[in-house]
C-alpha cells in the first residue's frame, strides 16, 4: 500500500506546484473528515492543498430546533426515545439527551430494528425513533416503518430529520460565495446512490466530483483524481472505492425509501432551507411520524450562544477561528454540534490537531 | 442456612446469625489464610520495611461474568496490578462486598472462588474483608471494593520524575481486549464473539521486570481511558513530549473489528492484564525480551520514546501513513455510533 | 458520515443474516440486498447490509480486505 500513498501523494504534490495556486477540495463527508485527520493524512498534505470539511455530518447539520422537540418528547412520561449514540450529548435549549439518561426513557440503539423491539417490549410507551443521517442511514429508517406497518405497531412513530447531500452540495455551489475546486464525495452514501447521481452537479457547476472510501490510500486517491482534473480544467465523476460503489447504486434501497418517504424543504444548521433537501414521512404513512401523533413541527432556533457552527459547516472558517474553539466549546463542555459530533470538524480538530 | 440455589437475603448483610454462616459457608472457605482465619476487626501485618505502598480500588463491572474473567478476578488482579507496577511486592488485600438482595448465592460463590483462585495463583493473601447487603436496586448485583498493601522491592524507584528524553515505551501486549469484550456484553450492544479480557495479575513480570532490569523508569497498568490516557498521563506528568507509532501497537484484529464496527477507537478502550513500561534506551531490549518471555507479554512491543521536555507537553502518534497527530485524552464515556 | 465495516455473511434466514467481521458475529438484515447469499462479504452499517464488496477489487486498496484473508487462513479459532 505505501507505494500507492507515495504515488497519490506526488501526484497532489505535482499539481498544486503546477498551479501556483491554493487547491480547495470540500469533503462533504463528516467520516472523511475524521478519517483524514486520524489517519494522520492532514499532517502529510502538500500546503497548497485546502481541505474544507464540508455539511456532511448528520449530527452537525441538525437544527437545535429539531433537538428541542426530541427533548421535548424526552421529558414525557409515555415515550421511550431510541436514539443512535450519536445523537446523545447534543446539546439543546435544555440539556441534552444524555442529561436526562436517569430518567430510564432515553436508550441508545445500534439499529432500527432494535428501536422496533422496544415498541414491541413497551406496549404501554410510544417509541420516538430518532430519524437522524443520510443517504446511507435512511433505507434502515424506511425498512423498521414498513415493519411497523406491517405488523401494525402502533406505538411506533419516527422523528424524521434525514437529510439529502446532493441538495446541499448544490446550495453551496450556488452561492458565489462559496470556493471549491473539487468535492471528495461520501463513500458509503454514495453506494446508495451510485455515482452517477453526481452527474447533474459536475454538469452544473463544473466542479470534480470524486467518490473515494475511507482508508487512506482510498482518500489519497480520491484527492489525486480531484487535483489531476483540476489541473487538467477537466471536470467529472470519478469514483476510486470500486468495492462497494457502482454507477447505479443500491436501487432496492433508493425504491424502500422512496416509497416512504418524499422530499421536504428543510432547515440545516449553517446554511438555512434548502428546498427538497429533508425526507418527510408519506401521509400514508403518517401513523408513524411522531410530528403528527404528537402535534409539533419544527421551528429553526436561533442560536444566541455565539456558536459559529454554521460557518464551519460551509467551510467559511476553520474551528480554531470561532472564538467559541477550545474556550468555553470543548468536547466535555461542547456548545455547538460540530464539537460534540463524533465527527464534527471542531471535534476532530480539537482530537487530533496540535493546539499549542 | 439455605443451599446454593438460593439467594442473598438482607439479613445476609446484618452482622448476626446468618451473616456469620454466610461467611463461613460462601465467603471463607475460598479465601482462607492464616490471617483471615482469626477473623478479628483487623488483619495485624507484620511487615520488615519502612515503605509501604497503598492502593484501593472499586469494581462495579457488569455483567459480573464474561469471558476470560468475573467481578472477583477483576478485583484481585486490578489492585495486585496498581501495586505491582508501582514497583511493590503485593502483601495483602482487604475485599469488601456490597451485594444486592436477590443475589443468588451461587454466583456470591463463584465470584468467591475467583477471588481465591486468582489471589492464591498471585500469591497474595486477602487478610480482611467486610460483607453488606443493600435492598434491590440499591447496587447492581454486587459492587466490590479492595484495598491492597505492597512492599517495596529492593531498590526500586520509579516515578514520572526519573522519565527523561529518550526513554522508550514499551507495552506488554494487544491493547483494548478488555473493554470490547465487557462491551460486546451490554444489554443494548450484545454480539457473540471470541474477544476474551486480557484479565490478569502482573506482579510475576513486573518483579522479572525490575529484578532483572535497571531501567525501568515507570510503569502503569493502562485501566480505564485506555493506552490514549496512559500516554497522555505520562506526557503531562514527565513534563516530556512522547511519540508513539501505530503500526507498532499491538491490537488484535478481533478487537480491531469490533471497535470498528461500534465506532470506537481502540486506544481509549480499557485493559486489565497489560504494563505501559518507561525504560531507559539501553535497557528497552532487554525489557522487552524479558517481557515476551512471560506469558502475559508474548505480544509485548517497543511502540514508541520519550520526546523533548515542554512546558505543554502531547503525546502523539505517527500514523500508518507516515503522518502524526495527536493522541488526545478520551471523554470517559464511549457510546457506540454509527456516523 | 456513515460507519461501515465488511462482514462476511456465516447465516442467512430470509433476510435475517448473521455476519463475522473478524471473529465478532453480529446480526444484520439483508433486506436491502435481495440477491445477497450465504458466504458473500457485505458492507454493513446500523444493522443492515447495503452493499455486496467485491473481494478483487478491494484487495487492490482496501488494506482491510487483505487482512480478512489472512485472518481467514490462519487457524481457526471460532467454536461456532
Amino acid at each position: 500500500m505505501f507505494d500507492k500513498i507515495q504515488k497519490a501523494q506526488a501526484a497532489i504534490q505535482q499539481t498544486c506546484d503546477q498551479l501556483g495556486h491554493h487547491v480547495r477540495i470540500m469533503e462533504v463527508c463528516g467520516t472523511h473528515t475524521v478519517a483524514i485527520f486520524r489517519s494522520g493524512i492532514k499532517s502529510i498534505l502538500p500546503k497548497g492543498l485546502r481541505l474544507i470539511s464540508g455539511p456532511g455530518c448528520p449530527v452537525c447539520v441538525t437544527d437545535q430546533g429539531y433537538i428541542d422537540l426530541v427533548l421535548q418528547l424526552a421529558d414525557r412520561d409515555d415515550t421511550l426515545i431510541a436514539t443512535y449514540g450519536d445523537m446523545i450529548r447534543v446539546p439543546g435549549g435544555n440539556g441534552s439527551l444524555e442529561t436526562r439518561q436517569s430518567r430510564g426513557n432515553v436508550r441508545v440503539v445500534l439499529s432500527t430494528d432494535d428501536a422496533l423491539n422496544l415498541a414491541v417490549e413497551n406496549p404501554a410507551k410510544t417509541v420516538v425513533f430518532v430519524a437522524v443521517g443520510f443517504e446511507t442511514t435512511t433505507p434502515a429508517t424506511a425498512v423498521a416503518v414498513k415493519g411497523a406497518a406491517a405488523r401494525g405497531l402502533d406505538n411506533f412513530t419516527i422523528l424524521s430529520n434525514h437529510k439529502l447531500v446532493i441538495p446541499a452540495m448544490t446550495a453551496l455551489l450556488s452561492d458565489p460565495q462559496t470556493q471549491i475546486d473539487g468535492f471528495l464525495c461520501p463513500g458509503h452514501v454514495s453506494v446508495i446512490l451510485g455515482y452517477g447521481a453526481y452527474r447533474p452537479v459536475v454538469e452544473q457547476f463544473a466542479r470534480p466530483c470524486v467518490v473515494a472510501g475511507f482508508e487512506p490510500v482510498q482518500i489519497l486517491e480520491g484527492l489525486a483524481e480531484i487535483c489531476r482534473q483540476v489541473a487538467d480544467k477537466r471536470a467529472q465523476v470519478a469514483n476510486v472505492y470500486c468495492a462497494v460503489v457502482t454507477e447505479q447504486g443500491n436501487a432496492t434501497a433508493r425504491q424502500i425509501v422512496d416509497e416512504c418517504f418524499e422530499p421536504a424543504d428543510g432547515y440545516w444548521r449553517g446554511l438555512g432551507s434548502i428546498p427538497g433537501s429533508t425526507l418527510k414521512l408519506r401521509a400514508t404513512l403518517r401513523h408513524y411520524d411522531a410530528f403528527e401523533r404528537f402535534g409539533i413541527t419544527e421551528t429553526p432556533a436561533e442560536d444566541l450562544t455565539g456558536c459559529r457552527c454554521g460557518q464551519v459547516l460551509c467551510g467559511r472558517i476553520e474551528p480554531p477561528q470561532c472564538p467559541l474553539f477550545a474556550g468555553r466549546c470543548t468536547p466535555d463542555t461542547p456548545v455547538g454540534a460540530c464539537m460534540v459530533s463524533s465527527e464534527g470538524t471542531c471535534a476532530a480538530w480539537f482530537k487530533y490537531g496540535d493546539r499549542r | 442456612m439455605q443451599h446454593s440455589n438460593d439467594s442473598v437475603l438482607l439479613a445476609h448483610g446484618g452482622g448476626g446469625r446468618l451473616s456469620g454462616e454466610l461467611l463461613r459457608r460462601c465467603i471463607l472457605p475460598h479465601i482462607e489464610n492464616e490471617t483471615l482465619a482469626k477473623l478479628g476487626d483487623s488483619a495485624r501485618l507484620d511487615l520488615d520495611c519502612r515503605c509501604v505502598f497503598f492502593t484501593t480500588d472499586s469494581y462495579v463491572v457488569k455483567p459480573l461474568f464474561f469471558s476470560g474473567g468475573d467481578i472477583g478476578k477483576l478485583a484481585v488482579c486490578g489492585t495486585i496490578n496498581d501495586l505491582a507496577v508501582a514497583g511493590a511486592r503485593p502483601v495483602a488485600l482487604s475485599l469488601a462486598l456490597i451485594i444486592e438482595e436477590g443475589l443468588p448465592i451461587e454466583q456470591l460463590e463463584r465470584v468467591l472462588a475467583s477471588v481465591g483462585e486468582t489471589a492464591r495463583k498471585a500469591g497474595v493473601a486477602i487478610v480482611t474483608g467486610d460483607t453488606k447487603t443493600v435492598e434491590a436496586g440499591a447496587a447492581d448485583q454486587m459492587f466490590i471494593n479492595t484495598a491492597g498493601i505492597g512492599v517495596r522491592l529492593d531498590g526500586v524507584e520509579l516515578g514520572l520524575d526519573r522519565v527523561s528524553p529518550g526513554d522508550k515505551i514499551i507495552v506488554s501486549g494487544t491493547i483494548g481486549d478488555h473493554g470490547m469484550t465487557i462491551m460486546s456484553l451490554r444489554k443494548e450492544i450484545r454480539f457473540k464473539s471470541e474477544l476474551r479480557s486480557d484479565c490478569a495479575a502482573l506482579s510475576g513480570l513486573t518483579a522479572r521486570l525490575l529484578t532483572e532490569s535497571n531501567g525501568v523508569r515507570f510503569m502503569r497498568d493502562p485501566t480505564r481511558g485506555g493506552l490514549a490516557a496512559t500516554l497522555n498521563e505520562i506526557a503531562a506528568g514527565s513534563g516530556c513530549g512522547i511519540v508513539v507509532r501505530e503500526a507498532d501497537i499491538p491490537i488484535d484484529p478481533t478487537v480491531q473489528a469490533a471497535a470498528d464496527a461500534l465506532g470506537f477507537d481502540v486506544m481509549d478502550i480499557a485493559n486489565e492484564g497489560k504494563l505501559v513500561a518507561v525504560v531507559a534506551p539501553g535497557e528497552a531490549a532487554n525489557c522487552l525480551g524479558i517481557c515476551r518471555r512471560d506469558p502475559l507479554g508474548a505480544r509485548a512491543a517497543i511502540v514508541g520514546e520519550v520526546g523533548q521536555r515542554h512546558t505543554a507537553p502531547l503525546a502523539e502518534i505517527i500514523t500508518k501513513v507516515g503522518g502524526r497527530r495527536i493522541v488526545q485524552m478520551p471523554y470517559g464515556r464511549e457510546l457506540p455510533r454509527i456516523c | 458520515m456513515c460507519l461501515a465495516i465488511p462482514a462476511r455473511i456465516v447465516e442467512l434466514e430470509g433476510d435475517n443474516a448473521v455476519v463475522d467481521a473478524m471473529g465478532n458475529r453480529f446480526r444484520a438484515r439483508t433486506t436491502l440486498l435481495p440477491d445477497i447469499q450465504l458466504g458473500d462479504l457485505v458492507l454493513v452499517h446500523a444493522g443492515f447490509a447495503i452493499s455486496q464488496v467485491d473481494e478483487e477489487e478491494a484487495k487492490k486498496t482496501w488494506e482491510l480486505i487483505e487482512q480478512i484473508d489472512a485472518f481467514r487462513d490462519t487457524a481457526n479459532r471460532l467454536s461456532g
